[in-house]
């Protein structure tokens, strides 16, 4: 099932590449839920999200002929989703406790989940500096490991392995210290 | 703790899907191939003038230079005309003020 759908989207790529825009609607559907799910993340407010996925959509229109496979298209789109993200809050003020997560779109909440926990670790989330926050993203929620992290924002692999350590300490002390206060 | 952490920090950065609307606003945004063919005819069409105006300027200014080697020639030409006439003038006064010596 997953070598069908790895061949679809194989396909899709190269009729796409031939100017089939219905192709390329296809390549969008597939990768959409991921592209924007980063951006959310990574920006904290909805239409800054959007923005910022439409944005990586339209330079793989343009881009398309360097792409040379579904998998390279996955990485292609990570790469480009985490920079672009990383340079827009460097232009930008940060994202404070106070207007967290105004905009923030949440997945539908699972039955078990704590809500307030899930926005307390949102909120942590948003306070990392850029590159630590795009390090846990591709981590926690597009499930990379720390090698192909190391690859997709081009820094070592023992400075993505030091973020992941200082970001879960940092999440850790928070609750630890919530835990102490209560 | 950490697999605790790690677990609840998977489920709380998951995000939903943004919808066919979000696709479709992706695609409105695209290019499209009319302008994309509007602007490749445009862009062929400039080139073609760009040409078509470096033709001409090369045209104009080998036929210049051709004019102006022609005058030259035509000038060096008078030029000898004049200095044979007078060298044949110079003779025939030559003749005849021998002429009235004698």
């Amino acid at each position: 099932m997953l070598l069908q759908a790895a061949n679809n989207e194989d396909e899709d790529l190269s009729r796409a590449q031939r100017g089939d825009r219905q192709a390329f609607a296809g390549l969008v559907r597939t990768h959409q839920r991921a592209v924007y799910g980063l951006a959310l993340r990574m920006l904290n407010r909805a239409d800054l999200a959007e923005e910022l996925a439409q944005d990586v959509f339209l330079k793989l229109f343009h881009a398309l002929r360097d792409v040379t496979s579904a998998d390279h298209l996955k990485f292609w789109l990570r790469r480009v989703t985490a920079n672009l993200a990383i340079d827009r809050l460097r232009q930008k003020t940060p994202v404070t406790a106070q207007d967290f997560p105004a905009d923030a779109e949440p997945a539908a909440p699972e039955n078990d989940a704590d809500p307030l926990l899930q926005k307390t670790l949102q909120r942590l989330v948003a306070e990392l500096a850029p590159q630590a926050r795009a390090v846990v993203l591709l981590r926690y929620q597009a499930d990379l490991d720390p090698l192909d992290i190391a690859e997709v924002l081009e820094m070592p692999v023992n400075t993505v392995k030091s973020h992941l350590k200082r970001s879960l300490d940092f999440m850790r002390d928070h609750f630890a210290e919530g835990a102490h206060h209560d | 703790m950490t697999e605790e952490l790690e677990k609840e920090l998977r489920r709380s950065l998951r995000v939903d899907d943004p919808g066919e609307l979000f696709t479709r606003r992706v695609m409105q945004r695209l290019p499209h191939e009319h302008r994309v063919a509007s602007r490749r005819w445009l862009t062929w069409s400039a080139g073609l003038a760009a040409s078509l105006l470096l033709v001409f300027g090369i045209r104009q200014q080998v036929l210049e230079q051709r004019e102006q080697a022609a005058g030259l020639r035509a000038k060096q030409e008078l030029l000898e005309a004049l200095r044979v006439t007078s060298g044949k003038l110079d003779l025939a006064y030559q003749a005849v003020d021998k002429e009235n010596e004698t």
